[in-house]
């Protein structure tokens, strides 16, 4: 006997929706996404690095005092125009250490202060910083609250709250722009053994430089741990099940992390570890270094002159 | 709740870094005793777990996902000392090289959630939890609460630091300069959001992942820790330099009176009305509800010469730190020791 579904003609086949799924992602492959972002980063970083350009050709511990006293200036500053002078001198500064304006552009305006941004568009309005007004929206009869925040009369933007948020986006982006420079120019290991200039003990830069080859190794675990389960369910689970599997595999990480480090204390022993760290650095202080130092502080006296002179 | 660069004005990032510095020291002698040289090992696995737990997408009602900070969890594991440094690292790492949170704000974020996390964390835990067998529902229970209210605690400071903005830093017109909403604003939304949502991804998380270790593997729970919180009492109670160090500060608090204006964040109702032009509403019924304090403006009744204002200074400062170090001695006394060890 045939089956009823061939000689029924129109049955309904139920075809599970994949655009609409694929619209809202799950948690498996939020993780999946980020771990891989994640570790796509950071091996792209060491590709311009290598390359010959003004930053990188600079001592590291030089590099990376000069790019700690920027941001204490970028933090400092109190006119506009300042953080956007110095914004436009990074831009330079980046362009100069051979990394494509489009790509170190992308990098931080796509990446960290879009959401800074949606943060800072409220503070245009006077309900949130006072001042005054500049373009009025709405006008309302009489005063009225929504819980902590007092509705005024008349909505509008104001001078005070345009400034400030504008004030706020482009501290943020210049300093996550001299960050990013930094991690760009600058090996990671040099990186570490570079916060000696600010008298961090050698034993950390040790710990700093050991977490963060474990992570590379943890974030590999759970990149596989989370594409072993994709790969073997077929539909979502409910809520509960998704916390009880992620809450558990931390647990298996956590485990397995500890274990590993009295592993690594044996490993290290065995190879003649006495718990003090003699780390080899080549580093050297050279001609380019101090006509960076001196230019360095003419620029920065420079443009805190000009604050206090402006501010 | 990792604070960017540029949200936080100098003098209150310099603040931060400057009460971490030294918590990073004690911290890491109290570790250099009890870990001797496993130190190393165990301290860059404990960070790289904390930095793997924050990269956990935990599902949420809505078909939406967060991510756990896990300071609880890894004080509870690790003990508080261990967890300071250990998160410590991982943010320091995330700041350096991954650009998730400021280099300059690196002080303030390890203050929230290096800090203030663990230790509130891993107390409720041990308060709620005493007497009770590892593996009891109570203790389950215990870790959930302490998540949640770590997270929370965690997020109002980070709240308070945002909301100070405005008020330290403007210009002469009123414009703020770095993180634009105050404390009447900061506080309520980063506290709502909290509360109803991350708190509770945050109790779930520890709570299960306690109870899967209570599980499987009961020793790693309250063995590690409690050796630490000893070595790091007994260190306490025996380190001059510390104490010396406390003192110093105590006596060179009449400095603060040199300085114009007041601490950021310590306004009276008068001082706000005269910096902001208003008082916050909320701030004014709090104002009301505590009335009697015993030493107003850290000052004795009566004592009103400059002299006699440092000494009132001086020893309300030894009161209060004494209060302190009375209670902390208390909580160590009465703490049950852990069964297993």
């Amino acid at each position: 006997m045939r089956p009823r579904w061939l000689v029924t003609k129109d049955v309904e086949i139920h075809v599970p929706d994949y655009k609409k799924k694929s619209a809202r992602k799950g948690f498996l492959d939020k993780t999946i996404g980020e771990v891989a972002s994640l570790v796509k980063n950071s091996v792209f970083l060491e590709e311009y690095a290598n390359r010959d350009g003004i930053l990188q050709s600079i001592d590291p511990r030089v590099k990376v005092l000069s790019i700690a006293l920027l941001l204490i200036c970028v933090s400092l500053l109190k006119h506009p125009l300042l953080i956007i002078g110095l914004y436009l001198v990074i831009l330079g500064l980046a362009m100069l250490s051979k990394i494509p304006p489009k790509f170190f552009l992308q990098r931080v305006w796509l990446f960290i202060p879009i959401f800074s941004g949606i943060i800072a568009i409220p503070a245009l309005f006077n309900v949130f910083v006072p001042g005054e007004p500049v373009l009025i929206l709405v006008k309302f009869q009489g005063k009225w609250s929504i819980g902590p925040i007092k509705i005024p009369e008349v909505i509008s933007i104001t001078k005070q709250g345009s400034m400030a948020a504008f004030v706020f986006v482009m501290r943020v982006a210049t300093s996550v722009s001299l960050v990013v420079l930094l991690v760009l120019t600058t090996r990671w290991s040099y990186l570490l053994k570079a916060l000696r200039v600010f008298c961090v003990p050698q034993i950390f830069t040790f710990i700093i430089s050991m977490t963060y080859r474990y992570i590379h190794l943890l974030l590999r675990l759970i990149e596989d741990i989370h594409l072993a389960k994709k790969s073997r369910v077929i539909r979502k689970g409910s809520i509960r099940e998704g916390q009880r599997w992620v809450s558990t595999q931390m647990g298996t990480m956590m485990k397995r992390s500890l274990k590993m480090s009295e592993d690594v204390y044996s490993a290290m022993v065995s190879r003649g570890f006495t718990n003090e760290v003699r780390v080899v650095d080549s580093f050297k202080i050279g001609r380019v270094d101090y006509l960076w130092s001196i230019f360095f502080v003419l620029f920065i006296s420079l443009v805190m002159g000009l604050n206090r002179i402006w501010g | 709740m990792h604070i960017p660069d540029g949200y936080l004005g100098p003098q209150t990032y310099g603040a931060f870094y400057a009460i971490m510095v030294p918590i990073w020291f004690f911290a890491s002698r109290i570790l250099r005793k009890s870990l001797k040289a496993k130190q190393a090992s165990y301290l860059a696995l404990g960070a790289a777990f904390s930095f793997i737990i924050m990269m956990f997408n935990i599902p949420a009602p809505g078909g939406s996902t967060g991510h756990a900070v896990g300071g609880a969890l890894i004080a509870i594991i690790l003990g508080p000392w261990a967890a300071l440094m250990a998160v410590s690292i991982a943010l320091i790492i995330q700041a350096l090289l991954f650009g998730d949170g400021g280099i300059t704000a690196i002080g303030a974020n390890c203050f929230n959630m290096a800090f203030v996390m663990p230790f509130t964390g891993y107390y409720i835990y041990r308060i709620l939890g005493s007497k009770s067998d590892v593996s009891s529902p109570r203790r389950i229970f215990a870790a959930g609460v302490a998540g949640y209210l770590s997270l929370n605690l965690a997020a109002f400071f980070t709240a308070v630091e945002f909301g100070i903005q405005p008020l330290i830093a403007h210009t002469p017109d009123g414009t703020p300069l770095y993180a634009p909403y105050p404390l009447h604003i900061a506080v309520p939304v980063m506290a709502f959001e909290h509360l109803v949502l991350f708190g509770f991804i945050e109790a779930i998380v520890t709570a299960l992942v306690v109870a899967y270790i209570a599980r499987t593997d009961p020793v790693a729970l309250g063995f590690s820790n409690v050796a630490n919180m000893r070595e790091g009492m007994k260190m306490a109670r025996s380190s001059k330099g510390l104490w010396a160090f406390i003192g110093i500060l105590i006596i060179l608090t009449p400095l603060g009176l040199l300085a114009s204006g007041v601490a950021w964040g310590e306004w009276s109702s008068e001082e706000l009305q005269s910096i902001l032009g208003y008082v916050p509403e909320g701030l004014k019924r709090l104002g009301n509800i505590w009335q009697y304090t015993f030493m107003a403006d850290y000052n004795l009744p009566g004592w009103n010469t400059p002299f006699m204002t440092a000494l009132g200074y001086i020893l309300s400062g030894f009161i209060g730190v004494g209060v302190i170090v009375f209670v902390t001695f208390l909580a160590s006394r009465f703490l049950p020791a852990d069964r297993r060890s």
